[in-house]
């Protein structure tokens, strides 16, 4: 049930795309971007911080890999707040399908989300997120990059 | 007499780590290495394990880096990779045991943030228990190990 709301809230974010990482319309922020542009990278690893406001129980988000598939090369997303740190990745590579919908409950505060990969290779890829209240209504959201690579 | 003695003792030893092993998450510190199972339950591709590495000077330099580096050590499944990263202020690393269950782990990786808590995690990309090892060293800028401790956060 809880799943199936947050899909819903994200698939109303997921109508406002961004440019790169930055506080994109409203309350329905997105972050698009490439990583490992020259594709050389293993390590590679994009790095945000989103502040929930005070009002915020949760943060939500997913990812979405919108290059086409290579063996071996899959992107994850992680949430970390405090204490707790949770991973969705992408199964498949370059489809209409996000990863799964992943939160932390941790109240109001700064969240970091971060986009990562199994190997070296240019990916192209979404990330949609949302803070939430404990009625999982939408909650000012912001982000800061932190770090492209 | 003394050898059967010996033998009988690191058999009971054995058996207990086993046990524990078997009994799920469990965080075994060799040196500066951890491991465990992740998603014993094989059903949940979020589960990710957590833990804050605090680096010092411990006579031997301040830090430099950690040094991260992580092992599948179940047999393969398509699709379902493990990872580690590592993570101070404004900064994060990734690597991955891209063969899982062979004699290799990942290639390791290096976040140069000094002195301070890091927090290094363990993940993989779809459900499925894993058994892992991680290592994990505080090093100064010339590579020389420094004071390195751990503290688990989260096990799942």
């Amino acid at each position: 049930m809880k799943t199936l709301f947050l899909k819903k809230v994200l698939i109303t974010a997921s109508f406002v795309i961004g440019m790169g990482y930055g506080a994109i319309a409203q309350s329905y922020p997105s972050a698009s971007g490439i990583m490992d542009a020259t594709g050389t990278n293993a390590n590679a690893t994009d790095l945000g911080k989103v502040t929930c406001a005070p009002s915020s129980q949760y943060l939500a988000a997913e990812i979405q890999d919108q290059s086409a598939p290579v063996q071996g090369l899959l992107l994850s997303l992680h949430i970390y707040k405090g204490n707790q740190m949770t991973t969705a990745t992408d199964p498949v590579s370059g489809d209409a399908n996000a990863s799964p919908i992943i939160a932390i409950n941790g109240g109001a505060g700064d969240y970091y989300i971060s986009a990562t990969k199994t190997k070296a290779g240019l990916r192209s890829f979404t990330v949609t997120f949302q803070c939430l209240t404990s009625n999982f209504s939408l909650s000012n959201t912001s982000i800061v990059g932190l770090q492209l690579q | 007499m003394r050898i059967n003695i010996k033998i009988k003792a690191f058999r009971k030893s054995l058996i207990a780590v086993l046990m524990l092993l078997s009994m799920g998450q469990i965080e075994s510190v060799f040196a500066h290495s951890a491991g465990g199972v992740i998603d014993a339950a094989g059903n949940n591709a979020s589960a990710t394990d957590l833990a804050q590495v605090n680096c010092y000077d411990d006579g031997d330099g301040p830090t430099g880096y950690l040094f991260i580096q992580i092992q599948d050590l179940s047999s393969p499944v398509p699709g379902l990779l493990m990872s580690i990263q590592a993570y101070k202020d404004s900064q994060m690393i990734n690597d991955s045991d891209l063969v899982s269950g062979d004699a290799n782990p990942s290639p390791g990786a290096q976040l140069w943030g000094g002195d301070g808590v890091y927090y290094i995690s363990a993940s993989k990309t779809a459900a499925g228990a894993r058994t892992f090892s991680v290592n994990y060293h505080c090093m100064t800028s010339a590579s020389v190990h420094t004071g390195t401790d751990i503290t688990l956060l989260q096990a799942q």
